[in-house]
């Protein structure tokens, strides 16, 4: 790879959805619409070509050396000079840097190209808002931020894309300011994402305070590349904490993944990915779906040399994931918003690539990310063409029958359908099968978690089909639904590229000869993540395959069982396991275990404050000075008479004083 | 020349306590037109006739004339009492009784001594004896208009801005607003 | 003669304080100037008791000045004083007092 024209890309890549976002920030907003219609995604897609150039470039290199890393300037260098043992390594240098690797790559193929259709389906979408150039600063800033946190390669400019994602999400959620539920989401996602953002730094602080080099230096180091180097097996990641070491690692996986659990929705940071389906729907497609909610999946494979060494901390990583998948799983099934529907399906979904990274399988974890990126976002903007046309009624019991009349959304919401549930030939069937495949072949305990794995399948395929009969077929419920209209071509067409997309990208991973170890999309991801530890064989791969597709096929039957004839009656589970469909329906009451828990105690510690503390301490202190001063001032003011002739007595007074003194010195 | 100095000291102190304590402005002028008188005496002692006869002139002449026809012009009436022992008057008393007691106790110390003790300022050439030879005022003169030419220069015009500020504060206008 | 000396600077002295706590003390402007003019003559007593007792000129010359500006501060102060009458103000230099509140 040439590494001017890296630089030039990179540059390109990072810097135009940033101008993008600058000059319509800075105009306040005051652009012509027509204007912003095409730079909002003119910029985004620019990128996106200038990312399929360096995708070009890399894939012309040889597999061994398709990283690089491009330093675009120094910042707050502070190394320490080589020299009396310290290794030239050492040193505390935040350079503004970034890492072009396969990992980095695919991720900014996906967000700029994902990204990228989804600004278009925008401009349609949001055609008519008010706020239509502030929606589009915050989608550059978003992407801007996105592409930081991919690329960077050192942890600080990592940590700031992290928080500027978060910030860009809290904007775009809340972004519809006069909903006060769309700006108590908004905060709720933000406030989740500081925690989260907490983990991160303290991890990377840890990390930064104990990382040793060869020698046994501590190298206090922020660059990712040095600290992959050094945390690999055989490395001296151990040295001077002796039995601590382990646990130290372990700390750190943990920490960072609290980061990931916030950014990626994971129990139990995950309550606000529901609530922020009050932003606009291509916001949920972009941040909810594609992008935002993986970049937990990006940190965990990015750092897995560190969970490598930290099997506890993977362990975890690995449990909440396939937990969070199931729990999201369960309650999908019982929702009605639409949205909320595919929100715990991207929940439960996130959850098996957590898993998926937290048992080894990185580049399987990373083949999820990828095709869920798509049909996850054609699933979004699919409903997002359903609300519209219905006039933002997001309610299933209000729809029906809009298969007639919304023909092409109907079809490639189906599309996405059996590509989430990883019915074969659709992109969520690779992805999901190398998944579980791995899954099942990887250590002793993970059977268990496979079996977990394998049954979401279940869920997954009847909550999103529940929704395809109750929203599409039967009849209309509701005079919107009676007059649904298909959406215009510039929200129709990215949905359709969505749809071929996820029909075929399935299949880039496959070699076409069989389950062999090596696939073509784990070939390319393998320079950075490394092969699993070890391989499914054909066997074990096969009757995964055949286990998951039989009870994706199951879910499926179930729907139509339940909604298409009839047989089964909807009210089954909600008559004889009541207990089941209301803990389903009202989320596993998270919101109201953390509102006893977390916010009843904090709002009650804050009244007590106020009651108390601030009156009497506060205040107390404020004006106890008050009064100290202005008794003294009182005291004081009355040398001050403002008779002229009393301060010449002053004067007088202390002039004899002063002789005095001079006097009993001179005699 | 004790004795006249006795005298002569007397009479300026109860001028000045005149001056100070008495209700009336016109007593207060008068006083202080005695203690000018007695301090003149007190110049001739000193062997400063010139000065006693300026101070006759201009201070007991013209100065207190001006008084005298300024009292007669505003007739001030008598002014409110002050009240006995404000702070005012005591801590001034106060300062005034240790300033003098200070002083004296200073120069009994220091004065008596006499030339070549204390005070090492050494003796100038303008002994009584030589300067009556050559004449009080033409000894003055002569300082005036070679040593301290260039103070009495500025004396002149401070006289000048003194007769033009008079002239100036004197016009009919309302003085303050 | 000699040892008077310090009978005249004892003298000076008192006549100083005796002025001084009229300046302080008393609210007629027309008794603060005379009280003035009490320490500016007390000055000159001393001033001319040092030229004899010194055996020079300048203290002489130096208390001719101090008559000097001790008239022209006379004949200003007045001038204020009849300004001040005239504005309608009684003369008290307490109320007189612009400093005060």
């Amino acid at each position: 790879m040439n590494p001017t024209l890296i630089l030039v890309l990179s540059a390109v890549i990072l810097g135009l959805p940033t101008a993008g976002f600058l000059v319509n920030a800075l105009t306040l907003g005051r652009l012509p619409r027509r204007l912003v219609a095409w730079m909002g995604p003119g910029v985004v897609l620019a990128a996106f070509a200038a990312t399929v150039v360096t995708l070009i470039s890399m894939l012309s290199r040889p597999a061994t050396d398709r990283g690089i890393t491009i330093v675009f300037w120094h910042w707050l260098n502070a190394s320490v000079a080589s020299g009396s043992g310290v290794s030239a390594q050492a040193g505390f240098n935040a350079n503004f840097s970034v890492r072009i690797d396969p990992l980095s790559v695919l991720m900014m193929l996906v967000i700029t190209g994902i990204g990228g259709l989804i600004h278009v389906y925008s401009v349609g979408y949001m055609a008519h808002d008010r706020g239509f150039n502030r929606f589009f600063a915050y989608m550059n800033l978003f992407i801007t931020s996105m592409l930081l946190l991919v690329m960077s390669n050192t942890l600080v400019f990592l940590i700031i894309g992290w928080a500027m994602v978060a910030f860009a999400s809290y904007a775009l959620i809340a972004f519809w300011y006069d909903r006060p539920s769309a700006v108590v989401a908004g905060r709720k996602a933000f406030v989740t994402q500081v925690i989260g953002d907490v983990g991160l730094v303290l991890g990377a602080f840890l990390i930064f305070l104990n990382l040793r080099g060869p020698a046994g230096n501590l190298l206090h180091t922020v660059n990712m590349q040095t600290i992959f180097a050094n945390v690999g097996p055989g490395a001296h990641f151990h040295n001077g904490l002796g039995a601590y070491g382990a646990g130290l690692v372990t700390a750190i996986g943990i920490l960072l993944f609290l980061g990931a659990a916030a950014k990626s929705a994971q129990w139990p940071l995950h309550t606000w990915l529901p609530d922020a389906m009050e932003g606009p729907t291509p916001v949920s497609a972009l941040i909810h779906a594609a992008t935002m909610v993986t970049a937990g999946v990006y940190l965990v494979a990015r750092f897995h040399p560190i969970y490598q060494q930290a099997p506890v901390a993977a362990a975890v990583v690995a449990c909440v994931g396939i937990g969070t998948a199931l729990m999201a799983g369960i309650i999908g099934c019982t929702q009605y918003d639409i949205k909320r529907v595919i929100a715990y399906s991207t929940m439960s979904q996130i959850g098996l690539m957590i898993f998926a990274v937290g048992i080894g399988a990185y580049s399987a974890g990373m083949f999820q990310f990828f095709t869920h990126a798509c049909f996850k976002a054609l699933l979004f903007l699919a409903a997002g063409n359903v609300i519209h046309s219905l006039h933002d009624d997001q309610d299933v019991r209000l729809m029906g029958g809009l298969s007639r009349r919304m023909k092409w959304t109907y079809w490639s919401f189906a599309i996405g359908a059996l590509a989430l549930s990883g019915i074969p030939i659709f992109a969520g069937f690779f992805s999901k099968e190398e998944l579980l495949g791995n899954g099942l072949a990887l250590g002793p305990a993970v059977p268990w978690l496979w079996v977990i794995g394998v049954s979401v399948n279940v869920l997954t395929s009847f909550y999103i089909f529940r929704v395809v009969w109750l929203a599409f077929r039967g009849e209309p419920r509701s005079e919107h639904a009676e007059r649904a209209h298909e959406a215009p071509p510039l929200m129709l067409i990215p949905v359709m590229i969505l749809a071929g997309l996820a029909t075929v990208v399935g299949f880039l991973n496959i070699d076409f000869a069989g389950f062999a170890p090596v696939t073509v999309f784990s070939a390319f991801l393998q320079p950075v993540l490394g092969s699993p530890h070890s391989q499914a064989s054909a066997a074990i791969a096969g009757l995964a395959l055949l286990a998951g597709v039989v009870l994706s096929l199951l879910g499926v039957g179930l729907v139509w069982a339940v909604y298409e004839r009839g047989l089964i009656a909807r009210d089954l589970i909600s008559k004889r396991a009541a207990w089941l469909y209301r803990l389903s329906f009202n989320k596993f009451y998270w919101d109201e275990i953390y509102d006893v828990a977390l916010v009843r105690p904090t709002v009650a510690l804050a009244t007590t404050v106020r009651g108390l503390i601030e009156p009497n301490l506060i205040d107390g202190a404020v004006t106890g000075i008050r009064e100290v001063v202005g008794t003294l001032a009182d005291d004081f003011r009355t040398f001050q008479t403002g008779y002229l002739k009393d301060y010449a007595l002053v004067f007088f007074f202390f002039a004899v004083v002063g002789l005095v003194v001079l006097g009993l010195r001179l005699s | 020349m004790t004795v006249i100095f006795g005298i002569a000291a007397v009479l300026a102190f109860l001028g000045a306590l005149g001056v100070v304590l008495s209700q009336r402005t016109l007593y207060s002028a008068l006083s202080l037109v005695l203690n000018m008188v007695s301090l003149a005496v007190l110049f001739l002692l000193l062997d400063a006739q010139f000065l006693a006869a300026v101070q006759i002139i201009v201070y007991a002449g013209a100065v207190m004339v001006l008084f005298v026809f300024i009292i007669a012009l505003l007739s001030p009436g008598a002014e409110e009492r002050v009240r006995p022992l404000e702070l005012r008057m005591l801590l001034g008393g106060v300062a005034a009784v240790v300033f003098t007691v200070v002083i004296g106790r200073l120069t009994l110390n220091g004065i008596t001594v006499g030339p070549g003790g204390r005070f090492h300022g050494g003796i100038g050439p303008f002994a009584p004896t030589v300067v009556n030879a050559h004449g009080q005022v033409q000894t003055v003169g002569e300082q005036l208009f070679t040593t301290y030419l260039l103070p009495f220069e500025v004396t002149s015009l401070l006289l000048l801005v003194a007769a033009v500020g008079a002239v100036y504060l004197s016009k009919r206008r309302r003085l303050v607003a | 003669m000699t040892g008077l000396f310090p009978g005249f600077l004892i003298l000076s002295a008192g006549l100083f304080s005796v002025g001084a706590v009229g300046v302080l003390v008393r609210r007629n402007p027309l008794v603060v100037f005379m009280s003035i003019e009490l320490m500016l003559n007390a000055a000159n007593l001393a001033l001319i008791t040092f030229a004899r007792y010194t055996q020079t000129m300048a203290g002489q010359v130096f208390a001719l000045f101090v008559i000097a500006v001790a008239a022209s501060e006379v004949v200003v102060g007045l001038a204020l004083i009849t300004g001040v009458y005239r504005s309608g103000r009684r003369l008290d230099l307490d109320e007189l007092s612009e400093m005060s509140e």
